[in-house]
């Protein structure tokens, strides 16, 4: 009965959780992506649409969620990463890029569908993504610390030119980074489409993709700070959507959906005013120039 | 003594009309130079010769624009870094490139790691480490984190990682800038005794300064405005031919100056104390004071608090404790514009990041300061005293004025000031801050990147205003330019001035061993 | 005197960018004219006619301006001095909220009303956006995360206001009364309302403020160089916060607007997505206010085309995916420049 409760809550952090990653994964190497919120949009289209359309298997729909959220990661690196954009600038436009493609081609080309599959099997009461959740951070975290390839994430994401000297590919490592964060936030959409709510609708993402942004940054830039940030958010979430459902109010429902959002305020606002280093990647959103 | 082997003086390397533009510039104009086994190179010229460019071609970091680059004989195509490294060629820059926030180890073995798999092997890359260390005899410790070392460590740290990666030829831009006098002599006997074993086989050695030349080379390439001018062996030539040859005329080793009264006391530092973000001590203590009609020359190895000091002087760092006084008047707790009214000039270390507003134009970096002042403000028709418009004609015509009086070189002055060279750049910054007439003024290397003659014209500028009874402290670390400048020089360490001394008689040698913390 | 030759470069740059405006479109009505099944010369004339068919359609493109517009500048004022202030659409939706509650609450004399709706819903966005402002500029908090936060948490406020305590207490609809007739803004032609010209006369306002006044050139210092800008007197915090202030201030006078010329009410979905879209025309404008009102037009004339073809079909999304392709679209040319070395 508690296990229920609890893992009940516990579903919905592949959503945060993967979303987050995805920030983390292409901030790390140095590269804004602030579209988590209409990439994530995009990844619940594609989710539905692959379900609808390529056998009601939701684990295939996962992965063209995946997938096909990756072009978006593409896109960032081809505009700012090779070619210099501000990449807070091209976050904007992906993000009204992939929400309106996602709103539109939603009405456009998707029936109503309702997801009736159920993604199997479940491991105390908890399905398989949950797990792959906790598995991307603890190798995203491994590779980091204990890889060339983390090495070479981390080195880009600090000081690129650094990394260039010694031979490490400084474009390819932010590409890859970007491009595979894009996918995350693709798949985490696509899980909040097919398993959580079991069907596209309009702003169903509901600032969730915002709000692992500042997870991010919350966490400093660590996979545990990123994962540790991740669960809280999830608890909250689950904790006001008990309540609600037992009926309990502390405030007005309106307020209740936002308590989550209103902690990630306070919490940064608290963070910044106790805290002494921001662990901020020091390339963070600097292009390299090679000259 | 070199120990003569069939292998040196072959030559292993070698750049033919190399030529490289840039947006308005010719950096490279066919340049050749040739590197032979066994020896020390010194790439001699003045900033903006082009030395760095060509090494960066070899390196990878630049794309040549045309030219030929042969190793061992053979045409060799080198377009990244990658590149050059897989040819045995490593190069250590002028700006560090350790990465701060990685360890030691991580930044020695960075991009050449042992691994098993996809697996960092930590503690195999370690013990080769640590024979190496044992090998060149040079110590570091290897689990503390880059921005944890001094500057003479990180330089240690450099060359380990080239020896890590088995370079060959071995490129060195400006490696002693950042030096005290005996760390550099430990790095020149290191560098002869590497290349004399043979441990490395040659050393390309950019620099600007001859006693560096004179101390270290074989031979040296001089290069001037893009070409090549000359290629001498060092053993042949003399410091002051070597100089000719570099600027193209004999250079004014000094700077006329006149005698002036040292006035009173206009700045008076008393037991400052200031910390780093991390809490440790940046500042731990610091007492002077600077007369009117003198410059104090703050003399010392970069990172040792001059940066702290000049920011706590100008409002820009916070004292935890010890005070401030200006012209009598306590001004420890004063915003920085407070202290620019009462009479402080700042010419920041690095005009480009810290002075400049690279996109505005020339007119708005030239009024930044005055710009809320009359005459440069008008109320229009609004009934209140203070001004909240710009006036553009006062402004333009301020602005063209200092043009005009600085020789800032520039077609147009509303043109982005960041589109201008350094020398202009520096030149502006200057005219920013003489033309407030400042009281104080505070130089943070004012003449670092600048060429010589853009040097030579600061120099005077500064010179100029003590003459006319300004206090000046300037911060330094080419110990001939404080020699020649300063009426007393303040040597700081470790986040204290170790001692005081007046100009007269002091010898350099003196002064290396305050600034690597021995007593005066 | 002004030459032929000095009036090519403006000219040649309006047509590209006209032509990419163009090709973008086409590109978009393709697609859609493949996806709904509808003829593409369709598209075209429907998208066309409901964004400048005829005087009524005009009229209320120009409408659909306004609010964009004010938001667009506020936003502007931010970026300019290089802070991002992303939640325009939340510092809206205070306006919305604060206006309301003054004209509908507040036993005031009309005039009294509107002229304290406009100063307090300035005043009390302009201190929404501003906590995130100081936050910034206090402890460098991501300002990002921290409006977007808060426009959420506006937008919950509003939704709790409608629902219950000021719920009209008729129809389906979860919405207010409508504020009394006197304190509505006249309409200069129907249904074009008079806050267009409030909107025009605060771009010129803005205009001045950033271009001829002591403000403004702050502003752009600290965004250049906030060391600098430091160093030579400018309290930079302090300027962060009032150019926040005066952002979030302009975001909430839009949504004054809304209220007073439009709506005359407070509704779910008010603010229209205007907040952000007004970051898609800040940009475009090259954080310029000379510029705003072409952005601001270009977007309603976006959204406004792309709601009359909903009548064929194609969703009204596309507005989205257009706006978002003409933004991706407009950073071309930056990045061909570079490519030709410029």
């Amino acid at each position: 009965m508690m296990w229920d409760a609890i893992s009940s809550i516990l579903s919905f952090f592949p959503v945060i959780g993967l979303a987050a990653l995805g920030g983390f994964t292409s901030q790390k190497s140095g590269v804004w992506n602030i579209a988590i919120e209409g990439i994530m949009t995009y990844g619940a289209f594609a989710g539905v649409f692959a379900y609808h359309y390529f056998g009601n298997s939701i684990g295939i729909a996962l992965l063209f969620g995946f997938l096909s959220s990756l072009i978006f990661g593409v896109l960032l690196s081809l505009l700012c990463v090779h070619q210099g954009l501000d990449q807070i600038v091209v976050g904007f436009g992906l993000w009204f890029l992939s929400e309106g493609l996602a709103g539109f081609l939603y009405l456009a080309v998707l029936p109503s569908v309702t997801v009736t599959e159920t993604l199997d099997p479940k491991i105390l009461s908890l399905d398989p993504l949950f797990y792959v959740t906790i598995a991307s951070f603890t190798i995203l975290y491994v590779i980091l610390k204990h890889t060339k390839q983390g090495l070479a994430i981390r080195s880009v994401g600090e000081n690129p030119r650094a990394a260039d000297t010694v031979g490490i590919n400084v474009y390819r490592t932010r590409w890859i980074c970007t491009t595979v964060g894009a996918g995350l936030m693709g798949l985490a959409g696509s899980y909040l489409a097919l398993v959580i709510l079991q069907g596209f609708t309009y702003n169903l993402v509901a600032g969730y993709g915002w709000a692992a942004f500042a997870l991010v940054l919350f966490g400093r830039w660590t996979v545990p700070g990123t994962l540790l940030s991740s669960l809280v958010f999830t608890l909250l979430i689950g904790l006001q959507t008990r309540l609600q459902v037992a009926g309990i109010l502390v405030v007005p429902s309106e307020f209740m959906v936002v308590t989550p959002h209103i902690a990630v305020v306070v919490a940064l606002a608290l963070a910044g005013a106790l805290g002494k280093k921001s662990g901020m990647p020091a390339a963070l959103g600097r292009f390299y120039q090679k000259e | 003594m070199k120990s003569p082997s069939a292998e040196n003086g072959r030559t292993i390397l070698e750049m033919r009309n190399i030529s490289k533009r840039f947006p308005g510039v010719i950096a490279n104009d066919r340049v050749s130079f040739t590197l032979r086994a066994g020896e020390i190179h010194c790439i001699l010229g003045e900033n903006g010769a082009g030395k760095t460019t060509l090494m960066n071609i070899l390196f990878g970091l630049y794309a040549k624009d045309g030219g030929d680059i042969l190793v061992d004989g053979r045409r060799a195509s080198i377009e990244s870094p990658r590149d050059a490294l897989a040819l045995g060629i490593g190069m250590i820059h002028q700006a560090s490139t350790l990465i701060p926030g990685l360890s030691v180890l991580e930044n020695i073995v960075l991009g050449s790691e042992p691994s098993r798999g996809p697996f960092l092997e930590k503690r195999r890359s370690e013990k080769e480490v640590h024979q190496l260390m044992n090998l060149f005899s040079l110590e570091v410790n290897l689990r503390a984190r880059v921005e944890e070392l001094s500057m003479g460590e990180r330089q240690k740290v450099e060359v380990l990682r080239a020896l890590y990666r088995g370079t060959r030829i071995l490129i060195m831009d400006e490696p002693t800038s950042v030096l005290t006098p005996q760390e550099k002599e430990a790095l020149m006997k290191t560098l002869k005794e590497m290349t004399a074993r043979g441990d490395i086989s040659s050393i390309v050695f950019i620099t600007h300064k001859l006693p560096d030349v004179i101390a270290v080379s074989d031979r040296v390439t001089i290069l001037r405005k893009g070409k090549v001018v000359d290629v001498l062996d060092t053993n042949d030539s003399t410091m002051r031919q070597l100089a000719h040859k570099m600027v193209g005329r004999d250079v004014v080793f000094e700077v006329e100056r006149g005698v002036t009264e040292a006035g009173e006391t206009l700045l008076e530092v008393k037991n400052l104390h200031v910390l780093n973000d991390d809490e440790t001590p940046a500042l731990d203590g610091v007492s002077l004071s600077v007369r009117r009609g003198e410059i104090l020359g703050i003399a010392g190895v970069s990172g040792n608090g001059q940066k702290e000091l000049v920011e706590a002087i100008v409002g820009l760092q916070r004292a935890t404790a010890g005070r401030i006084h200006l012209k009598g008047k306590d001004i420890t707790q004063w915003s920085p514009g407070k202290r620019r009214a009462l009479g402080i000039g700042y010419i920041p270390e690095d005009g480009l990041a810290e002075g400049l507003l690279p996109d505005l134009s020339i007119v708005e970096n030239l009024v930044l300061g005055v710009h809320s002042q009359p005459p440069f403000t008008h109320s229009w028709v609004l009934p209140f005293d203070k001004g909240w418009f710009i006036h553009q004609c006062s402004v333009n015509e301020y602005a063209r004025r200092l043009v005009a009086e600085y020789e800032v070189d520039t077609p147009d002055i509303d043109l982005p000031a960041g589109r201008l060279s350094g020398g202009n750049i520096q030149r502006l910054i200057l005219a920013r801050e003489l033309s407030r007439s400042p009281d104080l003024l505070v130089a943070d290397k004012p003449t670092s990147g600048l060429d010589v003659g853009s040097q030579e014209r600061v120099r005077r500028r500064l010179m100029k205003e003590r003459e006319a009874g300004k206090a000046i402290m300037l911060v330094s670390e080419d110990l001939d330019e404080i020699i020649m400048m300063s009426d007393r020089i303040a040597v700081m360490y470790e986040g204290m001035i170790v001692g005081v001394v007046p100009t007269k008689g002091v010898s350099k040698e003196t002064l290396g061993v305050m600034m690597a913390g021995g007593a005066s | 005197m002004i030459t032929i030759e000095e009036l090519k470069k403006p000219i040649k740059a309006a047509l590209y960018n006209v032509g990419l405006l163009l090709v973008t479109l086409s590109a978009a009505f393709l697609i859609s004219s493949l996806l709904v099944g509808r003829d593409f010369g369709e598209i075209f004339w429907f998208f066309f006619r409901s964004s400048v068919g005829s005087v009524d359609s005009v009229l209320r493109m120009l409408m659909r301006t306004t609010p964009i517009l004010v938001a667009t500048l506020g936003l502007i004022v931010a970026f300019r001095s290089g802070v991002w202030n992303i939640g325009g659409e939340g510092q809206i939706v205070i306006g919305v909220i604060v206006t309301t509650g003054i004209c509908l609450f507040l036993p005031l004399p009309p005039v009294v009303a509107v002229l304290l709706s406009f100063i307090t819903s300035f005043l009390t966005s302009g201190v929404y956006a501003a906590m995130a402002g100081f936050l910034k500029a206090r402890w460098d908090v991501n300002e990002i995360a921290v409006t977007m936060m808060q426009t959420f948490i506006a937008i919950a406020l509003l939704q709790y206001l409608i629902d219950a305590p000021w719920n009209w207490g008729e129809g389906l609809y979860p919405r207010t009364a409508k504020i009394p007739v006197g304190t509505r803004l006249p309409f200069l032609l129907y249904p074009l309302n008079s806050t267009f010209l409030i909107g025009m006369a605060l771009a010129v306002g803005t205009y001045i403020l950033l271009k001829r006044t002591v403000f403004g050139y702050e502003l752009q210092v600290m965004r250049s160089n906030r060391v600098a800008a430091l160093s030579h007197g400018i309290d930079t915090t302090r300027l962060t916060v009032l150019s926040m202030l005066l952002s979030g201030g302009l975001c909430g006078l839009a949504g004054t607007g809304l209220v007073l010329g439009e709506y005359f009410r407070a509704q779910a979905g008010i603010s229209g997505n205007y907040g952000f879209y007004a970051i898609a025309a800040a940009l475009m404008a090259n954080n310029k206010a000379s510029r705003a009102p072409f952005a601001a037009l270009l977007i309603a004339f976006l959204s406004q085309g792309t709601l009359g073809l909903i009548a064929l079909g194609v969703p009204q999304r596309l507005g989205e995916v257009i706006i978002g392709a003409v933004f991706i679209v407009i950073l071309v040319p930056r990045v061909m420049k570079k490519w030709r070395g410029g």
